[in-house]
């Protein structure tokens, strides 16, 4: 789900090689390389920007931004691949020490750096797979590179490299359940916690918990049904009181991996209340129907089928889930026009929500396709 | 006159100026230390994105199309412009909007190097597009009661983030645990962003994002702490010993605060930045570390925060010639490298006023001891 983006990703920021080994990076890359052999491409610029949508680079590389920057990786088909990224070159040594990409080029523009690694490898003439590109890319930027490149032959490859994502490897399944650990433990503390004076400091509990077990990047939104015009939203300076009823949605993310889940609770005197387990028990009616070879249409209209007309005004505004990896929001979405069966290896962030006397109850997890 | 009607009837006035049939300011939803974020100035509200954006027809007509479209409400409840629409597909609801408040011909476009392509190219369809940064960074020169007290707030967060860094300065901790208690201490101060690089060790080389690394006894500890209060930043440069300090660490930091003290007395308005990098290096300098005044043994001596700030989040060099204004504020910091004890962080930020600096933060800028 959209949430603000952080000034700066300002958590735990380790490579663990025996978690995720260069090997794994190598496996990815010679995935696109079949891939990109069956569409006759030589080589293939992967580009990112942002803290929501570098996933592409990051997947192969390993390398994340930090502050709201971009980041580009050429993979040739033959020869070896190059990672550029937005910043300062006193950041090359930082970023050689988080990447198995050993021809790093730090830099402000990233149109003209990408055309100097194509001429390295003598591919400034050549049929290209883009993946972001020029979704993602400024204007600017797009510009200089498809001057640069007028005599190459430019294909849209990202569907490629999302495919390629969608189905995760037993190490970043492991990943995506190490950063579950750390959202669970998180939302759960609120239940240990005692009351708090208001919305920032609910937040802020919930935050420090999630750091001090390695976060990396924390995301946080919530919903009281007694706001007028009740929407998910970031906290505000406002006070919490007793009785309403709140949820609380989290993403956290851990050696780059993200996990999302929704808690509802009931502001009680001097604690916080579990709400009741109808939403729990309509979770785990959803969760089992995303099996492998279901068809995500057909799931997302027979869950739509099985809510109340405001339970499903109130769940399409913001989906049912989707995937979830490298990024916090990844294809496929589970909707009714995603035209895609559900597949081993896929994971993904669902949601749903209850009416109750209390309000709306929301609840929501990641999960893994087996 | 509001803080609003001001920035709008400025707007209006600039625009007439430069002949502009409309303005838009963009924003691509990300709030960046080192670009500021013109929507979120102009708006009064941080956009979610990935595309959000004002559009100011040159009747003083105003829409704010934002992304998510579920986001409306809030930003709604949050910005002065009355009219905020959710906005699914944006270039086609910003054709719309541009049809609806009569723009046609030339619009300066500000936040537009955040602008992708696609969006761009489907708006120049519809108008000839100029760069429009400089106009709303001359809007922002001068800031408002409410902007001042926000950097205030900011101050406060910073002084409550630096307390929690001091006391979280042990040996045994990690990294990254410093950082979640700072964070911590500083939302529940009224923080609502923060951007807080760190490095621990004997003999730091620069500050960067937390490691596992466990603090050790006779360690120094650097950090860089930044809160954010609705888009006001404020910066503390620090460093803690962990134990007694050494008595060449004690005769270098007292150099640097040296330094900085006297680069913050050339801080006035009308003063150019250049002389706050010229004053910290000619200290430095005249104590025989002339060939450390560079990177990568420094980086910058001072910069500026977000809108109508100079250089913001970049640096200040002896290049910076832009005179000091009014109200700017700015932070001067001698973070250097020293052969004899690493990477040392020093500073803090004032506000720039006519007759000098007002130092923002109440906890000291001095060398600490963590016994």
């Amino acid at each position: 789900m959209h949430t603000l983006q952080p000034t700066l990703r300002l958590g735990r920021d380790v490579w663990d090689r025996a978690a995720m080994p260069v090997d794994e990076f190598r496996a990815r890359a010679e995935r696109l390389r079949t891939a990109m052999a069956e569409r006759d491409l030589d080589a293939l610029l992967l580009y990112g920007a942002n803290l929501n949508g570098c996933g592409h680079p990051t997947w192969l590389s390993n390398y994340i931004v930090k502050l709201p920057f971009a980041a580009l990786v050429l993979l040739p088909r033959d020869g070896d691949p190059a990672l550029m990224f937005q910043g300062a070159t006193r950041g090359r040594s930082a970023a050689q020490a988080t990447t198995w990409i050993e021809d790093v080029r730090p830099c402000w523009n990233i149109g003209e750096t990408c055309l100097a690694a194509l001429e390295d490898r003598h591919l400034t003439g050549a049929r290209l797979g883009l993946a972001g590109l020029p979704r993602l890319m400024p204007h600017a930027d797009w510009r200089t590179l498809a001057a640069g490149l007028a005599g190459a032959a430019l294909v849209d490859a990202e569907d490629l490299v999302v495919r390629c994502r969608a189905i995760k490897s037993d190490r970043e399944v492991a990943q995506i359940r190490r950063a579950s650990a750390i959202v669970a433990a998180a939302l759960e503390s609120v239940l240990h916690s005692g009351s708090f004076a208001g919305e920032s400091e609910l937040a802020a509990h919930i935050m420090r918990t999630a750091r001090i077990r390695g976060a990396e990047d924390i995301r946080l939104l919530i919903f009281k049904s007694g706001d007028a015009d009740a929407a998910f939203r970031p906290v505000e300076d406002a006070a919490l009181t007793e009785g309403e009823t709140i949820a609380v949605l989290l993403s956290a993310s851990r050696e780059r991996y993200w996990s999302e889940a929704i808690r509802t609770v009931r502001v009680g005197g001097d604690r916080f209340e579990p709400t009741e387990s109808q939403a729990a028990d309509r979770f785990a009616a959803l969760v089992d129907g995303l099996r492998p070879g279901t068809s995500i249409p057909e799931w997302s209209s027979a869950t739509l089928a099985r809510m109340t007309n405001l339970e499903a005004a109130a769940v399409r505004t913001y989906g049912l889930g989707h995937g979830i990896g490298i990024e916090p929001e990844e294809w496929p979405a589970l909707s009714d026009t995603e035209e895609t069966a559900i597949a081993p290896g896929m994971c993904f962030t669902v949601r749903t929500v209850i009416e109750s006397d209390g309000g709306l109850i929301w609840q929501g997890d990641t999960l893994v396709v087996p | 006159m509001t803080a609003p009607d001001r920035k709008l009837a400025e707007a209006l006035r600039l625009m007439s100026e430069r002949r502009l049939a409309g303005l838009i300011i963009y924003s691509d939803g990300t709030c960046n230390i080192l670009r500021a974020s013109y929507l979120r100035y102009f708006a009064g509200v941080a956009p979610m994105g990935p595309n959000s954006a004002a559009v100011i027809g040159a009747d003083g007509r105003v829409t704010l199309l934002v992304q998510p479209a579920w986001d409306a409400a809030r930003v709604r409840r949050r910005t002065w412009i009355d009219d905020v629409r959710g906005a699914d597909g944006m270039a086609e609801e910003l054709a719309r909007a541009l049809e609806r408040l009569g723009i046609q011909g030339t619009v300066g476009l500000a936040g537009g190097r955040e602008m992708p392509h696609p969006l761009y190219d489907a708006l120049s369809a519809a108008v000839h597009m100029t760069p429009a940064d400089d106009l709303v960074e001359e809007i922002a020169r001068v800031k408002s009661a409410g902007e001042l007290a926000l950097v205030r707030k900011a101050a406060a967060a910073a002084d409550a983030g630096f307390e929690a860094f001091l006391q979280a300065s042990r040996a045994g901790v990690r990294e990254y645990e410093i950082v979640a208690e700072v964070e911590y201490a500083m939302r529940c101060a009224g923080a609502d962003d923060n951007f807080i690089l760190l490095s621990t060790g004997p003999h730091n080389r620069a500050m960067r994002a937390p490691t596992d690394r466990q603090v050790a006894e006779g360690d120094i500890v650097i950090g860089e702490i930044t809160p954010v209060c609705d888009g006001q930043f404020l910066q503390l440069c620090r460093t803690v010993v962990v134990g007694a300090p050494a008595p060449v660490l004690v005769d270098r930091y007292a150099l640097l605060v040296r330094a900085y003290e006297e680069a913050v007395g050339c801080v006035r308005a009308g003063a150019p930045a250049s002389l706050i990098a010229s004053t910290i290096d000619r200290v430095l300098t005249d104590a025989g570390y002339g060939e450390f005044c560079r990177p990568p043994y420094m980086r910058t001596r001072g910069h500026g925060f977000g809108v109508g700030s100079v250089a913001p989040g970049a640096l200040i060099d002896a290049d910076t010639h832009e005179p000091l204004v009014d109200q700017q504020v700015v932070v001067v910091h001698p973070n250097q490298y020293l052969p004899e004890t690493g990477y040392l962080a020093c500073g803090e930020t004032v506000l720039v006023t006519p007759h000098g600096a007002e130092r923002l933060a109440r906890t000291e800028t001095r060398l600490y001891a963590k016994p």
